[in-house]
C-alpha cells in the first residue's frame, strides 16, 4: 500500500517536472499581435511606432572580416526604424553547417546568412533558401548599383536569391620573396611555367606548389583547360580529365604538397608556415595573411592557363533562410549590410571586391595588391556543381586522394566516368 | 471527519518518511533529464529511421518503411564507418586496458614522485582532444619527432594522417593515449582494495610475482576490468573528436574516408547533408551494434567468472 502510493506520488512529481522542462524547452512564444484598435477622432493622424525587430546574421570569416561586419551591423535603425542587425559569427564554415540543422529544428538558426555561391545551388534546390524579389519589392529597395553579373551569380530559374556582397575571379599567390630568392624573373602565365618554377622551389621541406585536394582548388584547375563540371553534364569532359591528369604531374614529380601531407587543415596555413610558394586560393589571403604571417610578402596574380584563361568566380551574399520570421525586414537587413559605407569599410579592410561598380573601380586603387585580378573578372565562371553538391564532392575529393596520397592504379578518366554514372 | 483527517496526516507522514519515497525523490531529476534529453530523442531517431526526411523540409517527411536501411547496407562508405569503428575498438580497447593495468600497478607501488607520476598520467585524459590531435598532428608531421621516431621501428617518415594505411593507428594512437589515465585511474582504486593477506598468502605458498599477479590480481579486479573494456568498448564506438580534427577543412573521414567511423558518417550524412533519416537509420544499426558487442563481451566475461 505504501509502495504503491509511493509510486503515485512519484509518477505525479515526474509529470511536474517534465511539464516543466518541456515549458522550459519550447520555442519563444510568438509576440502577441496587438489588438485592434478603433480609430481615434483626432484631427492629426496618429504617427505608428515601427515594430521593433531584431534580424540575426549568421557569417564566418577571418577576424577582421567579423570586426568590421560587427562595426557594419550597428546603427540599421537609421535607414530602417526599429531594426536592429545582430551578428551570429561562427568559427568557420563548417561550424556553421554542422549547427544548422540543429538550429532549424529548434527555431534559433539565423535570419540570414553570408555565403559564398559555391555550394548554394545544393541549397537554393533544396528550399532552404528563399527567393527574394517579392520582399524586395516590398521593401522598396533599390538593387540597381548592384553589379548584373554579381545578381545573375544569384539569380535561379529568373529569382533572386542573394542580395551580393562582393565579387571577385579566384587567384594564384606567390610568396614573392621565396620567388625573388630563386631569381625567377617574371610571374607564371601558364601551367607549365609554374611547374617549371616549382622545381626550383622545391627545396628542403618546402614544395614548389600547394594543390589543396579540395573541391574549390580542383574546379579552378579545370576551368583553365576549358573544362567545367556543367552542373553534373560534363563531369567527365575531356578537358576536366586533362587538367586532373596535370595534378597528379606536379605530385608525381614531387612538386606539389596537400595541406594534409603538411599537417595543416587548409592551403593558407601551408603558405603562412612556408611550406609551400605558390597555391591557387582566393581574396581571403589578404585577411588572413595580414594576422597569421604579416612578415609574408605574397603576390596575387591571374589564375595561370593551361589551354584557356578560367577560373572560378566567387560571389558573397546574404541569403534568406526559408525559416526567417520576418523575411521584408531580413532583406533590409541584408540591404543595411550592404550599403557603400559598409562595403567600402570591408573593401579596405578584408580585400573583398563589392559587388556594385562604383565602388568596384575604387577597389583596386584601395587594394593594389590585386590589381592583376581585375584582368580575370571576364573570365571567371560559376563553380557550376551539380545539385547534390556534397555527395559529388565527397566522391570527388576521395577519389583524389586515393589516387594521390594512396598511390592507386586508377586512372583519372576512371574516376571521372565513375563519377559521372552516379550523376547520370 | 477528525478521524479521517488523522487517517490523511498518518499516510502523508508515512509515505514522506519512507525510505522508498527518499530514494524516488533523489533519482527523479536524472529520470526526468534522461527522459528528456535521452529517451524521447531515441524513440524520436527510431521513428525517423523509416522516413525519408531531410532537416530542411521537416514537415513533409514521409513513411518509406525499410528504404532508409536498404540504403545503408548498400552504401560502401557505410560498411568502411563500421569496418573502422569494430577495428578501433578490437585494437584500442585492449590495449588502454592492458596499459591502464600496468601503469596502475606501477603506480600502486610506493616510489618516488608517485603522485606526480599520477597527475602525468591522468592529464591527457582532461585535455582537449582537439588540442590534443592538432599537437599529434603537427608530431606525426614527415620529419618531425614521432615520425621520425616510428621509422625506427620500421613504420615509413610520412605525414601520418596524410598516409592512407596509417591514418587510422594515428587515430588509435591518439585515443589510447587520452584515454589510458582515465582507466589507470579506475584500476588504481581497484588494486588499492585487494587485501594484502592474499599476497602474503602466496608469498607464504612460495608464489613468484607473477603467479600472485595471475591467482590473485587478476582474478580479483575480474568486475573491474568487465567495467573497464564494457566502458571502453563504449566510448571507443563513440571517437569523433579527433577524427573532426584531423578532418579539419576537409572531408570528414579523410583521407579518402580511412578515418570515418559511425559517429562521422551520421554527421556526414544525418548533419551535413542534413538527410536525418537516412542518419537515423545509421544511429539505430550503431546503437544495435554496440548493444550486441557490449552483451557479447559481458557474457564472456560472466562465462570466465562461472
Amino acid at each position: 500500500m505504501r509502495t504503491k502510493t509511493g509510486i503515485k506520488i512519484f509518477i505525479t512529481v515526474l509529470a511536474l517536472i517534465l511539464g516543466l522542462l518541456l515549458t522550459g524547452c519550447a520555442r519563444e512564444a510568438a509576440p502577441e499581435q496587438e489588438p485592434a484598435q478603433e480609430p481615434t477622432p483626432v484631427q492629426e493622424p496618429a504617427v505608428e511606432e515601427p515594430t521593433p525587430v531584431t534580424i540575426r546574421v549568421g557569417l564566418w570569416g577571418s577576424e577582421e572580416e567579423l570586426n568590421a561586419s560587427l562595426e557594419n551591423a550597428q546603427g540599421a535603425d537609421s535607414m530602417f526604424p526599429g531594426l536592429t542587425v545582430e551578428i551570429q559569427p561562427f568559427p568557420s564554415s563548417e561550424d556553421f553547417w554542422s549547427n544548422l540543422p540543429a538550429q532549424i529544428a529548434a527555431k534559433t538558426a539565423p535570419d540570414i546568412v553570408k555565403l559564398t555561391n559555391e555550394g548554394a545551388f545544393e541549397f537554393i534546390e533544396k528550399g532552404l533558401f528563399v527567393p527574394i524579389d517579392n520582399y524586395v519589392a516590398d521593401a522598396g529597395l533599390d538593387l540597381g548599383t548592384f553589379a548584373q553579373s554579381a545578381k545573375d551569380i544569384w539569380t535561379v530559374d529568373e529569382n533572386l536569391y542573394g542580395i551580393p556582397k562582393s565579387v571577385m575571379p579566384a587567384m594564384f599567390i606567390i610568396n614573392q620573396d621565396m620567388w625573388d630568392e630563386a631569381g625567377l624573373g617574371e610571374p607564371p602565365t601558364t601551367w607549365d611555367e609554374v611547374r617549371e618554377a616549382a622545381r626550383t622551389l622545391t627545396q628542403g621541406d618546402t614544395k614548389g606548389i600547394i594543390i589543396n585536394l579540395h573541391e574549390f582548388h580542383l574546379t579552378n584547375w579545370i576551368l583553365t583547360f576549358g573544362g567545367g563540371w556543367g552542373n553534373g553534364r560534363t563531369i567527365n569532359s575531356d578537358a576536366n580529365v586533362q587538367a586532373l591528369e596535370t595534378i597528379i604531374e606536379f605530385y608525381d614529380e614531387g612538386l606539389a604538397i596537400t595541406p594534409k601531407q603538411a599537417g595543416f587543415g587548409w592551403d593558407g596555413e601551408v603558405f603562412a608556415n612556408l611550406r609551400g610558394a605558390m597555391s591557387t586560393g582566393g581574396w581571403w589571403y589578404k585577411g588572413y595573411l595580414a594576422t597569421a604571417a604579416p612578415d609574408i610578402n605574397a603576390t596575387f596574380i591571374p589564375m595561370p592557363m593551361g589551354t584557356t584563361r578560367g577560373s572560378t568566380s566567387h560571389s558573397d551574399a546574404y541569403v534568406v533562410l526559408k525559416d526567417a520570421v520576418d523575411r521584408v525586414s531580413a532583406v533590409k537587413a541584408a540591404y543595411w549590410l550592404t550599403r557603400d559605407e559598409a562595403l567600402e569599410s570591408i573593401m579596405e579592410r578584408v580585400g573583398i571586391n563589392p559587388a556594385k561598380p562604383a565602388l568596384a573601380s575604387k577597389f583596386y586603387e584601395v587594394n593594389p595588391e590585386f590589381a592583376a585580378i581585375e584582368a580575370m573578372v571576364p573570365y571567371s565562371k560559376d563553380f557550376g556543381y551539380p545539385a547534390d553538391t556534397r555527395n559529388f564532392n565527397l566522391l570527388l575529393v576521395q577519389a583524389m586522394e586515393e589516387k594521390i596520397l594512396g598511390g592507386t592504379d586508377i586512372t583519372v578518366r576512371e574516376i571521372l566516368d565513375s563519377i559521372q554514372e552516379e550523376f547520370n | 471527519m477528525k478521524n479521517a483527517a488523522n487517517r490523511q496526516e498518518g499516510i502523508l507522514k508515512r509515505i514522506s518518511d519512507s525510505d522508498a519515497f527518499i530514494g524516488l525523490l533523489f533519482v527523479t531529476p536524472f529520470v526526468a533529464l534522461w527522459i528528456v534529453w535521452f529517451f524521447i530523442p531515441l524513440i524520436e531517431s527510431f521513428l525517423r529511421s523509416f522516413q525519408d526526411a531531410n532537416f530542411i523540409t521537416l514537415e513533409t517527411a514521409s513513411f518509406i518503411g525499410l528504404d532508409n536501411y536498404f540504403t545503408l547496407f548498400e552504401d560502401r562508405d557505410f560498411f568502411r564507418a563500421i569496418t573502422n569503428s569494430l577495428l578501433l575498438v578490437a585494437v584500442a580497447v585492449p590495449v588502454q586496458t592492458l596499459m591502464a593495468l600496468l601503469f596502475a600497478m606501477a603506480l600502486n607501488r610506493e616510489i618516488p614522485g608517485k603522485g606526480f607520476f599520477r597527475t602525468l598520467y591522468f592529464l591527457p585524459y582532461v585535455t582537449s582532444p582537439i588540442a590534443v590531435a592538432t599537437v599529434f598532428m603537427i608530431l606525426f608531421t614527415q620529419g618531425n619527432f614521432f615520425s621520425v621516431l616510428m621509422s625506427y621501428l620500421g613504420f615509413p617518415d610520412t605525414t601520418w594522417t596524410a598516409n592512407l594505411t596509417l591514418a587510422l593507428p594515428f587515430v588509435m594512437i591518439l585515443y589510447v593515449w587520452q584515454q589510458v589515465g582515465f582507466f589507470m585511474v579506475i584500476y588504481l582504486a581497484g588494486l588499492q582494495g585487494i587485501p594484502r593477506e592474499l599476497y602474503e598468502a602466496c608469498q607464504v605458498d612460495g608464489a613468484n610475482a607473477l603467479q600472485k599477479f595471475l591467482n590473485v590480481t587478476v582474478p580479483v579486479l575480474r568486475p573491474v576490468t568487465s567495467f573497464v573494456v564494457t566502458v571502453g568498448i563504449i566510448y571507443a564506438f563513440q571517437i569523433f573528436d579527433q577524427v573532426a580534427a584531423i578532418s579539419r577543412y576537409g572531408q570528414l573521414g579523410s583521407p579518402a574516408g580511412r578515418t570515418s567511423t559511425l559517429i562521422s558518417y551520421f554527421i556526414q550524412v544525418g548533419i551535413r547533408e542534413m538527410e536525418i533519416g537516412l542518419g537515423s537509420a545509421s544511429i539505430v544499426v550503431f546503437f544495435l551494434l554496440i548493444l550486441g558487442v557490449t552483451m557479447i563481451q559481458r557474457r564472456l566475461l560472466k562465462e570466465r567468472d562461472a
